[in-house]
This record gives structure tokens, sequence and C-alpha cells, in this order.
């Protein structure tokens, strides 16, 4: 026997949502797929029907929207997760550690790079002088040195 | 008249268009401003608003201002207190066009302290100044800092021992940095910048004794020899005959002048002043005029090796 559409969205929707109760009921969360976005084949094959069924613009689509964020998605291999995550930790922390360091060597060289600078300052001011003491020299003949 | 001599903080300046000015000035602790007129003998340099002078001078009362006083002597002052570095900072035209206000300052201040503030400028510490502003906002205000006490040092100085403030000028136009503690370690060497006479020559002996020179130091030994040579110099003589500087040492009126012989040993150590020997005759020559006439006989001989153009066509 063939069933209508409408038939056919019916029944859809009663298992859609037997699975739904059912992950509310057991505290489980929508399996989700390589991306970690929900796994809508996986979804749809447990509720018997296509993962077509849950098009964007469609009723039931919207309602999967709407459980997903009020369920939310699993996470996929929890344990794996959290090793890699604290793996991941202890290389920021060391990668931090050393980037630190060459921070503080970077600073401690420009402050003495900063007074050089000074001190090339005064070296010029003092040539500044003897430029214009030579060139009192010149004019009157007389040496001026302090 | 009743007589003015205090310090003074300037208010407004209206320069004159030959020098000297009228001016407005607040005495320190009072908020009565007060008109004042200077000639341009008496200003060594025209006052900026916010700067620190010591006034003498003597009440009158115009029937257009009112109550001024006329000044009869005036010298530059340095911040007569770090708690006033504030206002400095925000009056004075030096520390204007820099993105350097009122916020700045007051952020300097609450940030650094009045105190260490005059401390880190004095100290040309744009550096540590730069933590609080900008640091190129810092090092500006640290070079125009030092640019102007360094010219508040030198007035001063000169005001104190009496000098002609030409001579303080001249002396601002050539050095540039520590130029009063160079110049207490050796006044003898303003004789190369001030007029050659016998006054100018006793006021920096003067004040090379207040500050603590002997009279037979090698400094004072070689500065009158310099003061001899150069006096010779203005008369138009390059060099003069060792006697002749013995004679003149001896004839100068100055107090406890040292042997002759000393005195020139010690100006020749100096290197201020060298030997030519012509004719068994010594000379002593200023290393200033040596140089000039060394480098004029260089390139006279330079030119007179170079083949005249009549030469030339003979050897074509």
């Amino acid at each position: 026997m063939k069933l209508s559409p409408v038939e056919k969205g019916r029944i859809n929707l009663i298992e859609y949502t037997k699975y739904v109760d059912n992950l509310r009921s057991n505290g489980k969360k929508f399996p989700i797929n390589q991306f970690g976005d929900a796994n809508l084949s996986q979804i749809a094959s447990a509720c018997g029907f296509k993962r077509q069924v849950f098009g964007k613009k469609t009723r039931m689509g919207k309602q999967l929207e709407k459980d997903i964020q009020e369920i939310g998605t699993e996470i996929d291999n929890p344990k794996l997760d959290t090793i890699s995550s604290s793996n991941r930790l202890d290389e920021y922390s060391k990668r931090l550690n050393i980037l630190t360091k060459e921070l503080n060597v970077l600073k401690a060289e420009n402050l003495s790079l900063k007074k050089q600078l000074m001190t090339l300052e005064n070296v010029q001011m003092l040539s500044d002088e003897k430029e214009a003491s030579f060139e009192h020299m010149l004019q009157t003949g007389r040496r001026f040195v302090l | 008249m009743i007589d003015f001599n205090q310090t003074v903080e300037i208010n407004k300046v209206y320069p004159g268009t030959f020098g000297g000015a009228v001016f407005t000035a607040l005495i320190l602790g009072d908020k009565k401003s007060i008109s004042f007129r200077a000639s341009n003998k008496i200003l060594t340099k025209i006052p900026n608003t916010g700067e620190y002078w010591h006034v003498k001078g003597q009440y009158i009362i115009t029937a257009d201002y009112g109550q001024v006083i006329i000044v009869n002597s005036a010298t530059l002052r340095p911040l007569p207190s770090s708690a006033l570095v504030g206002r400095l900072l925000i009056k004075h035209p030096a520390f204007r066009g820099f993105f350097l206000g009122k916020k700045k300052v007051s952020k300097l201040i609450s940030e650094i302290g009045e105190f260490s503030l005059v401390h880190l400028l004095n100290n040309n510490n744009y550096v540590a100044i730069g933590d609080c502003i900008a640091e190129v906002i810092a090092k500006q205000l640290c070079i125009r800092w030092n640019k102007l006490k360094e010219e508040t040092e030198v007035a001063t100085f000169f005001a104190e021992y009496g000098f002609d403030s030409i001579l303080a000028a001249k002396i601002y136009k050539i050095c540039k940095f520590n130029t009063v503690q160079r110049l207490k370690n050796n006044p003898y060497s303003l004789i190369s910048l001030a007029n050659i006479n016998l006054k100018t020559l006793t006021q920096i002996d003067k004040a090379a004794f207040l500050l603590g020179i002997p009279r037979d130091d090698p400094r004072r030994m070689a500065g009158i020899i310099e003061y001899i040579l150069y006096k010779k110099l203005d008369q138009g003589h390059t060099v003069c005959a060792l006697e002749d500087v013995k004679f003149e040492l001896k004839q100068l009126k100055l107090p406890e002048i040292p042997a002759p012989e000393e005195c020139v040993i010690q100006a020749l150590k100096s290197k201020s002043t060298c030997t030519l020997e012509k004719e068994n005759q010594v000379y002593l020559q200023s290393i200033g005029a040596a140089y000039i006439e060394q480098s004029v006989a260089f390139q006279l001989n330079s030119m007179l090796s170079t083949p005249s153009p009549s030469k030339l066509s003979q050897i074509v």
C-alpha cells in the first residue's frame, strides 16, 4: 500500500519525536559527523527515513535545529579529546614560556640600544661643540676648549 | 620710590620693537599680577611665559598703567621648587607644539611625581618617562627641558659672577651641554670668548678664585699667557717674543702672579700655546693663530707648486 506524502510526513514526525524523546530520557545528545555538526544521515536512519527529510526549509529541518539547540550534540570520543587538549595546553604553556623569555631578552636588548642611542646623542652633541669651537678658532684665532 | 627685589613667575610678555619688554608676573605664592618694564640694556633675553626671573627695580605710578616696576636688573632663574614643574611644562612656550598638553602633564605628575619627574628630566631619561607617555613625546620633552635648563644655568652662573650677558650668549652658541659644570672647572677658558681687557680678566680671575681655583693653579697660569697672546693678536701680532710675554706678564695688575717661566711652561703643557724659533729668537704663539698661519702657508705652497698657465703652455 502506497502512503500519501501527508501520511508519510506524519509517520516521520512520530518516529522523530520518539527518537528525540529517547535521547532526552537517556540523557543522550545528537550524534555528530567528522566536522563536528549533527550527523543528519545517522539521525535520519535511526528514525527510518532519508536525510533529505531534514531539508533546511522543511518543518522537520526547523524542528531538528530547534532540538539541537535544546539538547545539543555529543562530543566524539571525549577521552581522546581530553588527552589531546591537555597535551595542547602543555604545548601552549611551553611555547608561552619560550616566547616570554624571548620577549624579555628583546626588551633588555631594546633598553640597552636606547641607552646606547642616548650615549651616541651625547657624543653627537660633543662633536657639534667641537665643530662650533673650531669654527670660532678659524674666525678669531682663539682656541676655545671647555 | 619703593624698591622691588624678588623672584617672579612670568605671566604675559609684550616684547618691544628694539629689544626690551613689558611683562606681567606673579610673585611666588601671590595671585596678584604686577607689571614690569625693562629696557633692552637690562634684558639679556626676552622673558618667556612660565619662566622664573629674579627682578630688582623700583615701583612707579603711571597715568595709563597704574603701578609699574621699572626693572634695574633681571636674571633668569632655575625652577625654585620641583612642585612648580607642572606649571612650567604647561605654561612655557618651549614645551608647546609636540602634543604635550595639560592632561599628559598631569598624568606625568600623578604617575611619576614632581620630584622624580624633575630628576628624570635632568638626567635626560626619556626611556623612563616613555612608560607614561609616548616615547617620542618624552624624548622631545627631555630635549627641550635640557635646552632650557642649560640656558637657565648659564644665565644664572653669569649673573652670579657678574659676567657680561653677551659672553653668556657667545658660550651658549658653542656649548650645549653641562656648560656650567665645565665652566666651574675652568673659568679661564672664557678668556678666548671675552673681550680682551683687564677688567674682564680680573672678573674671570675673581670668579675662579671664588670657585676655589688657587693662584698658582696651572689653569690660571695658562689662561694668563693666553690673555697676553690674544691681546697681541688683537693688535695684529700673531706671534709674540718670549721676552715680550714675560714683560707683559710683569705689567699685569693681577694678584699673586706666579713666575713667568712657570706660566709659559703651563701654557705649553695645556697646548693652548706653541713656540716658534726664528733667528735665535723664541716666540710664543696661540694655537689658533698657529693653525691658521700653517694652513695658509700650506695652501700657498701648494698653489706655488702648481704650474701656472703660462708655464703649462711651455711644457705642452
